[in-house]
């Protein structure tokens, strides 16, 4: 629980400022910092960054009343609907909460390698 | 262990490469979808109102910008220079994307983002010297110290805007189709007017003539092609006199052009109709309305002025909605994102407005070359260099591909059939191709017409404006507020005899060429005619007493017959009547001929029970194309049908590359000429093969209405077989708005097709202070997050206005329509 506080609020500080793949070293630094079973380690990345993606993602679709998200579902091909933004909130977290997973890793790797 | 950590830090950077390009058309995901950067950011937020202040380094003083309640901005800067380089920045700001794609759309460049698929447009656009007009355009503007002022202020402010971005605060597409946006140059504002020629001024018919000419002779093309109208209602009104002598110098005179032309369509055709790159069909309805009463008309005891173009319906919209406030004149209306000045609109005196003339304006000459190297073509018995352009297109994927044009003394060749790939060229089977004159090409300051018009006070000062103006050649209609009205069909026309342009010009004549224009203060032009109104519908300019010769097809009578025949009527008019004159849905073709077709076809034996009941209900029809209505659905596909049946055979559209008669002269056929040849009896005891032939176009009608559309019923209604949506502007899924059913056709007031409408409706009514109305149909933002985007569509489908803000000098945001403020500090 705390790894995964710890890096939800570095990796939100980090993406105000930084382009989004800056997650990589981000998780491999924080997940480095706490002893965890591999597979716990990848969960917890994505879990973070998912959570962050997400959550700020719905946050600005509700200030925006959804109206971009609603279009957005439509070019991803989705036939056109009001409650289409649950989509795109939900799709939204996932690539980065992938790649986070496998920073996170091979931190734990790599620590057990040295 | 290690291997592991090698293969799982491996698949996290793999993946975030992957995520972080565009494959195919799927935009960079990782890039895309995060809400730090990506598209969630362009997700405005629907209460943000609040006051921003921006530094940009190269204004003199502060500019400050409010937006109204539309988010339509109202700039007031104390100098020429702040106040074009606000209007760069705040157009910028809300249109960015559109501007940057309409000017690599416009110069070639496509293919650079989006890849080799634009590669053949791009081609296109390079073969018609989009680039090399522009260049010209350029050269003469800057000449011109105002001009030159605008042009650059205009581009110091958005490329401030730019300079300020990072790349989370791009807009949308950008993000989406994954590149950036780069410096804005004066040349990109002339690039978008010759976007705008090349849609009102663009089209050809010659190949098609020539075909014409060659397959029926010329008595065939005399008659059902005539040089002027069939019917006509000119925008200046029949019977107003020319003060003026005019001038001679039109080279070639009708006889030779007959004889030339004969060479030109026996030689070797062949080789244009292999060609792809042609320019486009003339579109019926891509138009526009425009007229002005008098005060003796209205109801304010002032002119009241009315403009609706049509145009392309996209979204983010054609027009960028603008007030600009800088010393000594206060105008307002629509501007073209990328272009500096009020383009459409009014001030505190004059307001005035634009449509389409459709004068030829583009003519297309055959060269001789005098080998496959095409070095050196033949004029006058004298070989002539060409110059050789080589064209490089760049692509996303890095590679680039060469086109070389060849230019004459004319212009580019823009048709030949030489693949782009020069190891196959083929050249040797194509000695000759086509060489494109056009009026988009000329040296010119057409901008300077609007910043005068901007400032304009009264009839003189509109007049003079026009001087400057060279194309696309419009109807400039104007009112002021001391009781004058004029229209003034206006740009550069060039001096031709009849039927010059026709036909494909034989480029060995040298009589064949331009050689000068009509001269400005000659152009036709009506002030206070009596009748008291003036309008304008893309029709011929003027009557045959008119001494010079503009072309010998306008768009048709209908929607310019309609105008005039209820503005003669109108009295006491508000805003209010304008509006619904803007939204006239009457079809002229059916006032004109639906009696005698039914009653051509009531007495044949051969109708069934059905066939009687859709001509009761064609009968019963008040000929208004409205969205509910059945008999206009039946009665455009039976106008189809009899167009295709009647010229089908004779004029074949698709391989013999021919056209059919204009609407006009199928109408007078069809009413005056019962037994025509046309009409093609197959046997002697035929004897009313007009009614068979309409008969045979009325059950194909309803047997394609039946198999599209099912049974007889709602789903034949005109609104419901016709949704009308408007599309993005790059054609991207989602982001244009949802199908709708709407009133009106191409052929009536209210122009609305399937493409295209009125892009912007406006209503002036001059006075102390002027009172004006407009809508989109779309919105100011060109953002797809921003409820601005398309917040006057619906407005716009249901017909309805808007008041526009118009603010004074002193007013600022003390007034209530205004909501938020930006302000560019120096």
């Amino acid at each position: 629980m705390k790894m995964f506080i710890v890096l939800c609020v570095t990796v939100f500080a980090v993406q105000l400022f930084l382009p989004w793949w800056t997650i990589i070293p981000t998780s491999v630094i924080i997940s480095y910092l706490f002893d965890k079973q591999p597979w716990k380690a990848f969960v917890i990345c994505f879990l973070a960054i998912y959570c962050v993606w997400t959550l700020y993602s719905l946050y600005l679709s509700y200030l925006n009343g959804h109206l971009l998200a609603n279009r957005i579902t439509t070019l991803f091909g989705l036939p056109a609907s009001s409650f289409n933004w649950i989509w795109m909130a939900l799709i939204s977290g996932m690539p980065g909460g992938i790649v986070a997973g496998f920073a996170g890793l091979s931190a734990q790797y790599l620590k057990k390698a040295f | 262990m290690r291997l592991k950590a090698l293969l799982a830090i491996f698949l996290s950077i793999g993946l975030a490469l992957i995520l972080n390009q565009k494959i195919g058309d799927v935009p960079p995901l990782g890039k895309f979808l995060n809400p730090f950067t990506g598209f969630w950011k362009n997700a405005e937020s629907l209460t943000s109102k609040e006051h921003q202040s921006f530094t940009v380094k190269k204004i003199k003083n502060s500019v400050e910008v409010f937006y109204d309640d539309q988010h339509i901005p109202h700039i007031t800067a104390e100098d020429d220079y702040d106040l074009y380089f606000a209007q760069g920045y705040i157009t910028a700001k809300d249109r960015l994307w559109q501007m940057d794609f309409q000017t690599r759309y416009a110069s070639g460049r496509l293919a650079e983002v989006v890849g080799a698929k634009a590669i053949p447009l791009d081609r296109y656009q390079r073969r018609m010297g989009m680039m090399f007009g522009a260049k010209n355009m350029l050269a003469e503007s800057m000449k011109d110290p105002i001009s030159r002022l605008i042009l650059e202020a205009y581009a110091d402010g958005v490329n401030a805007y730019i300079a300020s971005l990072s790349p989370a605060d791009y807009p949308l597409e950008f993000k989406l189709m994954d590149y950036a946006p780069e410096p804005w140059q004066p040349i990109n504002s002339a690039l978008l007017l010759k976007l705008m020629s090349a849609t009102l001024a663009g089209s050809t018919d010659e190949l098609y003539m020539t075909n014409v000419l060659k397959t029926h002779g010329k008595e065939v093309a005399d008659n059902l092609f005539p040089n002027y109208p069939v019917r006509e209602d000119p925008v200046i009104p029949r019977g107003t006199p020319w003060s003026f002598t005019p001038v001679t110098g039109a080279k070639a005179t009708a006889d030779q052009l007959d004889t030339r032309q004969q060479k030109v369509s026996s030689s070797s055709m062949s080789l244009i109709d292999q060609n792809t790159l042609l320019t486009g069909d003339k579109e019926e309805g891509l138009g526009s309305n425009n007229w002005a009463i008098s005060s003796a008309r209205s109801s304010t005891g002032y002119p009241m002025l009315a403009n609706d173009p049509h145009l392309s319906l996209t979204l983010p919209s054609i027009w960028y909605q603008i007030q600009l406030q800088p010393p000594h004149t206060n105008s307002c209306g629509v501007s073209i994102p990328g272009a500096p000045c009020v383009i459409i609109g009014f001030n505190e005196r004059i307001a005035w407005g634009v449509t389409n003339v459709g004068s030829d304006v583009l003519d297309w000459y055959q060269i001789t070359f005098k080998d496959e190297k095409r070095d050196f073509y033949l004029v006058d018995d004298q070989w002539k260099k060409t110059v050789k352009k080589i064209e490089k297109i760049n692509v996303r994927s890095g590679t680039a591909v060469f086109d070389t044009v060849y230019y004459t003394h004319h212009g580019p060749i823009s048709v030949d059939a030489e693949p782009l790939d020069n190891e196959n060229n083929l050249t040797s089977k194509i000695p000759r191709g086509a060489a494109l004159k056009w009026v988009a090409h000329l040296p010119s300051n057409d901008l300077r017409t609007f910043y005068e018009l901007n400032r304009a006070k009264n009839y003189d000062d509109y007049r003079k404006a026009l001087l400057f103006f060279t194309a696309p050649a419009q109807n400039f209609v104007f009112a002021d507020n001391q009781n004058n009205i004029a229209i003034t069909p206006n740009g550069y026309f060039p001096l031709k005899s009849p039927e010059h342009g026709k036909f494909i010009l034989d480029g060995k004549y040298s009589e064949n060429d331009w050689s000068d224009r009509i001269p400005a203060e000659q152009n036709p032009s009506v002030k206070n005619p009596p009748r008291g109104f003036v309008s304008s519908a893309n029709q011929s300019p003027v009557d045959e007493s008119y001494p010079y010769y503009l072309n010998w097809e306008f768009a048709p009578y209908d929607r310019g017959h309609r105008i005039n025949e209820r503005l003669t009527k109108l009295e006491h008019a508000t805003v209010d009547s304008l509006r619904l004159l803007q939204l006239d849905n009457r079809s002229v073709l059916a006032d004109e001929i639906l009696d005698t077709l039914i009653s051509a076809i009531q007495s044949a034996v051969s109708l069934t029970g059905a066939d009687r009941e859709v001509l009761t209900l064609l009968g019963d029809w008040n000929h208004c194309y409205e969205a509910k209505s059945i008999a206009a659905t039946i009665f455009e596909r039976w106008y189809q049908k009899i167009e295709s049946e009647l010229w089908g055979k004779w004029f074949d559209k698709k391989t013999a590359k021919m056209r059919y008669p204009n609407r006009d002269r199928t109408v007078a056929l069809l009413l005056d000429e019962p037994n025509s040849v046309w009409y093609g009896a197959q046997k002697s005891d035929d004897i009313d093969a007009r009614a068979t032939l309409l008969t045979k176009a009325l059950r194909e009608a309803i047997q394609e209405l039946k198999e599209k559309h099912g049974t007889f019923g709602k789903n034949w209604e005109w609104g419901t077989v016709n949704k009308r949506q408007v599309l993005h502007l790059a054609n991207i899924d989602g982001l244009g708005s949802a199908k709708f059913p709407v009133n009106g056709a191409g052929r009536t007031v209210n122009a609305i097709r399937e493409k295209s409408g009125p892009s912007w409706r406006m209503i002036v009514a001059l006075g102390e202070r002027p009172k004006a109305y407009g809508i989109l149909p779309g919105g100011s933002s060109g953002n797809p997050g921003s409820r601005y985007y398309d917040n006057q569509l619906k407005d716009w489908i249901q017909g309805g206005l808007k008041e526009l803000l118009f603010l004074t000098d002193e007013e600022g945001d003390a007034n209530d329509r205004i909501v938020s403020k930006i302000t560019l500090l120096n």
